[in-house]
């Protein structure tokens, strides 16, 4: 296989768990900030 | 005292919240820099051609996987001798990025070793150790979040974390130790560099960039740990209002 595929694919692999961790991050202090401003909401989903 | 005045919840989460933003502009300032240096300025290796440009990724990401466990085991430390709250937030905040940078060295390692080695993997000193240190990662958030008592979750990740750090060094000297298909330490603080400088600075570059990136996420994570766990604090619902 040629070299370009073993060194982009590197750099493509990086930038999609760093994609992947920062949507993780986003959806994880959106659902916190929402449990804290509704309390009884997240507590029913729970 | 300083540090025990940013150990509580409260206070954390406010400088956290003011530092955040300058370690998320240090990490794509330093890494549009590594990167420039490394894929433009750098130039083509003699024997290796351009594959070897994976070097500005698997190295830095190597490092900060061995690195980040360090961080962790410090934190677990302040947690079993201080009991600080915070000390077991910053464990289950970092654990995960450790995990990513982790899978990031193995797979970029992988994708180097087929062109260089002709193998993506061989069962040699340093790919089983830098494995087994993605095991104990996953090992250390899979047993916080297995415990319903947030407190004894953060104590099981401790000392996890602590047991755990013992591998680092296995995996920092393993090319020392035992003969291995993996090349020794790129970079020694005992003997002068082997790589061109501009390749070498880019590394560095790149290595120093990944820490800021860590941070900033480890904060931003810590921070959303915060706001769970002080959810009915009456501080918390005034601070988002």
């Amino acid at each position: 296989m040629d070299h370009a595929f073993f060194l982009w694919g590197s750099y493509a692999f990086t930038a999609a768990v760093i994609v992947v961790e920062l949507i993780g991050l986003y959806l994880r202090r959106k659902n916190a900030r929402f449990s804290v401003l509704s309390p009884e909401k997240s507590d029913e989903k729970a | 005292m300083l540090f025990s005045k940013y150990a509580s919840p409260q206070n954390f989460y406010t400088l956290a919240g003011k530092l955040e933003p300058w370690f998320w502009a240090a990490a794509v300032a330093l890494s549009a820099l590594g990167l420039y240096i490394g894929l433009v300025l750098a130039p083509t290796d003699a024997t290796q051609g351009e594959v070897y440009r994976v070097i500005f990724i698997h190295v830095p990401a190597a490092w900060m996987s061995m690195w980040l466990y360090l961080v962790m085991a410090f934190y677990a430390v302040l947690l079993l001798v201080f009991n600080t709250k915070i000390s077991g937030m910053m464990i289950r905040a970092i654990a995960p990025t450790g995990a990513w940078m982790t899978l990031i060295a193995l797979v970029t390692g992988a994708l180097w070793g087929r062109p260089t080695w002709g193998t993506y993997w061989a069962w040699d000193a340093r790919m089983t150790t830098e494995l087994i240190l993605l095991f104990l990662y996953l090992g250390v958030i899979a047993l916080a979040n297995a415990i319903d008592d947030p407190k004894r979750g953060d104590k099981a990740a401790a000392i996890l974390s602590l047991v755990g750090s013992i591998n680092v060094p296995i995996i920092y000297f393993s090319v020392k130790w035992w003969n291995t298909l993996h090349q020794g330490a790129s970079v020694s603080l005992t003997s002068s560099p082997k790589m061109a400088k501009l390749m070498l600075n880019g590394m560095l570059i790149m290595g120093i960039a990944l820490w800021m990136y860590a941070i900033a996420v480890a904060l931003n994570r810590a921070r959303s740990i915060v706001l769970e766990r002080e959810r009915d604090r009456a501080w918390l619902a005034e601070r988002l209002d």
